[in-house]
């Protein structure tokens, strides 16, 4: 994981983080070597900024303005619902996610805060423990099958909000979409799926389990059904990027399989969910 | 092209279908699936599934393939095969010709139309030919059309009694050419070649009728005896009378148990000649009518001198003769019977007998063995003890002699002839030898009186078997022969017209009735002719014999051309079945 946080990082570059000095360009003026403008002197501005060369032109003092370099805050919620760790490959793949995103943040200087949700209810997690591989997911309280409710989460001002959840919810994303984007956050998603959950071959008599409630559906599945089921599929993530454009929340999807690296540069490169060192 | 299946039976594969479609509609085990995205399903009902275990047929993939299988494997297991278009087939149809077959002919018709028209289907062209088993009888049909060998086969009426089967099909096999088919059709099982189908037609029935007629005749009256039997398994009890052309006389009735023979016997009416004998008719109806014929032989009148040393002897054979009008003052006889002697020639200028009469007083027996040439009238007569007490006597023979007996060097009987006159002459003494208490001396004087009768040019009237031959004396140079037959069933008589010759050969009728043969309007026979061929009658070992279907099959195989891309059926269907297996297996897998 960590090699691969030495070739692939969270979006720190697209934005002017807040935060204590670091690494990562800051929406303020800092001491960087980086020249950003000229202002006027006030008392009060560190004489070591003074631009002589102007002064003993003009007479006037005027001040060398340089960017700033902060560590960035990130908060990291993870989606600890059922349907995440439906099968065996997909609960690898969550974990990846959820620990690439971690490492990287934590490699980037960046301040993190980690968060598990689960319908209603929500946690903050330990990362000592999660780094210690002592982490295990907290029983939640009530309305398991609920879409997170991200808005109680304590989210830092400016940080980056990073969400792992497959966005498996019938409605609620405007809850879980402006929560990302309050407070000056920058949201990013990435939503682990499974080829069972695009394309099932389901045929003929099913008990399908809601892996949420536990309730048992008796279906008989034919290729119209299925068909339908597909298309529904398809419309439900459209809708889902859709928002995400609206509220300019990064979200990719990361398929289960294949090599983790391999299934990041797909469409979490293209989309700016993740960049690359350079 | 006509299409034929090597295996029918490959067909049952086809039920297969059904047995796919209803395990298709049977109710499935519902598997259990986790899912997390059922809110995306369509909301519907569940299905009321309770108690029903079939439900309505899903189409599926698998269906399809396995649907597909069936019908491949099927076509595979079938062989289908097409009838080359220039693949011809010649059958022969070899008819058992004897009269029994009378007896089954409808069925016979039946069965041999039903596997005729098996045949037909063997090759897309068949070339029928329908012989009998009588190969004078020629060609019944040959030709392409199997309806007008039907019609031919109508036709045909079984005519002959036992007789030899082999140059029937010695024939027929000659006519293939190791190329065709051969079908024997009879009624009874026969010994035939390994390459000819035997199809029979019989079974056991209990016939009871004529088997044989015999007339005797005295000075006094003319008796008729009849012979019935009972050839059937069970005891018979029939009713039978006598027909005559205007009267029908009451009905008498005779029982008789399996195997039973019984005759029957009358005299004939003054002023009848013929009539009909009846028992009352069973399926075989050849023996159930019997015609009778009053016999009448041509008379010959023989003229000898009444003064002749032999006369005695002379009268004393000829009354024995019956129809023979010995005479000595007859004016127009039909032989004569002269002496001669030693140093004469014996006149030759009619039919008859010349004797020798010698006047030696050598009392000395003759030596020399005796040696009897081949020839009809010395036909298994025995002349070893003869003795003859004379001198060896050479005879100037001429070439219209044929010396029939030698003693050494000397003939003792011979035959002078040519082409109007028969002579027998008798080149010894008889009253210096034994000969005469030699039946062979006297036997042979009636060979010679009744072959002189056979040739005489006259009427006579007799009774026959059916179609048994009867040599008629005629004018060579006359009018045409008329003979006229008719059953005793009918009134309809069928007249043929032939040129005559010496002596013409005619058969009697092949079934019971009564016949004419004319010259003009010269009568030279009345007959009847009856059945009384006994094997022919028998029915015990009758029996059907139906051929197989390999036979046909063979045939087809034979003249067809067999699907040439069966290894591609063959490969499709293992792809077909791994297709369908694969498609399982991930269902399972994904079912869980």
């Amino acid at each position: 994981m960590e090699i691969i946080a030495q070739q692939i990082h969270l979006p720190f570059r697209k934005n002017n983080w807040q935060g204590s000095a670091g690494n990562w360009m800051g929406s303020g003026i800092g001491s960087s070597i980086d020249f950003q403008d000229h202002r006027a002197y006030y008392p009060g501005d560190d004489p070591r900024y003074i631009n002589w060369q102007i002064f003993a032109r003009s007479g006037q003092y005027t001040m060398k303005l340089y960017r700033e370099e902060v560590n960035p805050q990130v908060d990291l919620v993870l989606d600890v619902s059922n349907s995440m760790f439906i099968d065996q490959r997909k609960t690898y793949r969550t974990l990846e996610l959820f620990y690439f995103c971690l490492k990287n943040a934590l490699q980037s200087g960046a301040s993190v805060k980690v968060y598990q949700t689960h319908g209603d209810g929500w946690c903050e997690l330990s990362k000592s423990l999660i780094l210690a591989g002592k982490w295990d997911v907290t029983p939640m309280p009530l309305y398991p099958d609920h879409a997170p409710v991200l808005t109680e989460i304590p989210w830092a001002y400016g940080s980056m909000r990073i969400l792992i959840s497959d966005l498996l919810y019938p409605e609620g994303y405007d809850n879980i979409l402006s929560s990302l984007y309050s407070a000056k956050g920058r949201g990013v998603i990435f939503v682990p799926y499974s080829r069972e959950e695009a394309t099932p071959d389901w045929s003929g008599n099913v008990d399908l389990i809601d892996v949420e409630s536990s309730m048992i559906h008796r279906r008989q599945v034919d290729s119209i059904t299925l068909e339908r089921y597909k298309n529904a599929y398809l419309r439900h993530f459209d809708m889902w990027f859709e928002q995400c454009r609206r509220y300019k929340i990064q979200i990719a999807k990361i398929p289960e399989t294949g090599e983790f690296i391999e299934a990041l540069r797909h469409e979490a490169l293209e989309n700016g969910v993740v960049e690359v060192w350079t | 092209m006509d299409l034929t299946f090597g295996n029918p039976w490959g067909f049952l594969t086809l039920i297969g279908i059904p047995i796919i479609l209803l395990i298709h509609c049977l109710q499935r085990n519902y598997h259990e699936i986790p899912t997390s995205t059922l809110f995306l399903l369509p909301q519907t009902e569940p299905p009321d599934i309770s108690g029903r275990r079939v439900t309505r047929l899903r189409n599926s993939l698998n269906l399809w393939l396995q649907l597909l299988i069936v019908l491949l494997l099927t076509w595979l297991l079938i062989q289908p095969m097409w009838l080359r278009s220039d693949s011809v087939l010649k059958a022969v149809i070899i008819l058992d010709n004897s009269v029994s077959m009378a007896a089954f002919k409808d069925e016979l018709e039946d069965r041999l139309n039903q596997r005729l028209s098996e045949l037909k289907n063997t090759a897309s062209k068949t070339e029928w030919i329908l012989i009998t088993s009588d190969i004078n009888q020629g060609t019944l049909y040959s030709g392409y059309d199997l309806n007008k060998l039907h019609q031919s086969l109508k036709k045909w009426t079984p005519s002959q009694g036992h007789h030899d089967l082999l140059p029937a099909i010695n024939l027929a096999q000659n006519m293939i050419r190791q190329k065709g088919h051969i079908i024997f059709v009879s009624d009874h099982k026969q010994s035939l070649p390994v390459n000819i189908e035997h199809l029979s037609v019989g079974y056991p029935i209990d016939n009871c009728g004529f088997t044989g007629l015999k007339v005797d005749r005295n000075e006094e009256a003319v008796k008729w005896n009849v012979l019935v039997k009972n050839y059937g398994q069970t005891p018979q009890k029939r009713n039978w009378w006598i027909e005559t052309k205007n009267q029908k006389q009451k009905k008498n009735t005779i029982q008789l148990n399996p195997g039973e023979s019984m005759t029957l016997s009358g005299f004939f009416p003054t002023g009848i000649d013929q009539f009909v004998l009846y028992v009352e008719p069973d399926r075989f109806t050849l023996d159930d009518r019997c015609p009778v014929m009053r016999p009448k032989s041509k008379q010959l009148g023989i003229k000898f001198n009444s003064d002749s040393p032999l006369a005695s002897f002379y009268q004393k054979v000829l009354t024995v003769f019956q129809d023979i009008n010995p005479n000595h003052a007859l004016i127009d006889s039909d032989l004569t019977f002269t002496e001669f002697q030693s140093n004469e020639t014996p006149e030759f200028i009619q039919n008859g007998v010349s004797f020798l009469i010698e006047h030696s007083t050598n009392t000395l027996p003759m030596t020399g063995t005796i040696i009897a040439e081949n020839h009809p009238l010395m036909e298994d007569l025995n002349w070893q003890s003869l003795i003859i007490n004379a001198e060896p006597l050479n005879m100037n023979t001429t070439k219209n002699d044929q010396i029939l007996l030698w003693q050494g060097k000397r003939p003792l009987i011979l035959l002078r002839s040519d082409d109007s006159i028969q002579r027998l002459i008798i080149n010894f003494d008889l009253h210096h030898s034994n000969a005469l208490k030699t039946p062979a001396l006297v036997i042979l004087l009636h060979r010679f009186i009744e072959s002189s009768r056979d040739k005489k040019v006259a009427a006579e009237s007799g009774n026959y078997e059916l179609s048994q031959l009867a040599r008629i004396a005629c004018d060579p140079d006359g009018r045409e022969i008329i003979y006229n037959s008719n059953t005793v069933d009918s009134e309809a008589a069928k007249e043929t017209a032939f040129r005559p010759s010496k002596q013409t050969l005619l058969r009697a009728p092949a079934y019971p009735g009564f016949f004419t043969v004319k010259q003009g309007n010269k009568t030279l026979l009345n007959g009847a002719s009856s059945f009384a061929d006994v094997r022919e009658a028998n029915f015990k070992k009758a029996v059907s014999i139906y051929p197989s279907a390999e036979k046909v099959k063979t045939l087809t195989i034979q003249n067809s051309r067999h699907e040439t891309l069966w290894p591609i059926w063959a490969l499709l269907i293992l792809g077909l079945l791994l297709g369908n297996y694969s498609l399982k297996q991930e269902q399972k897998i994904f079912s869980g």
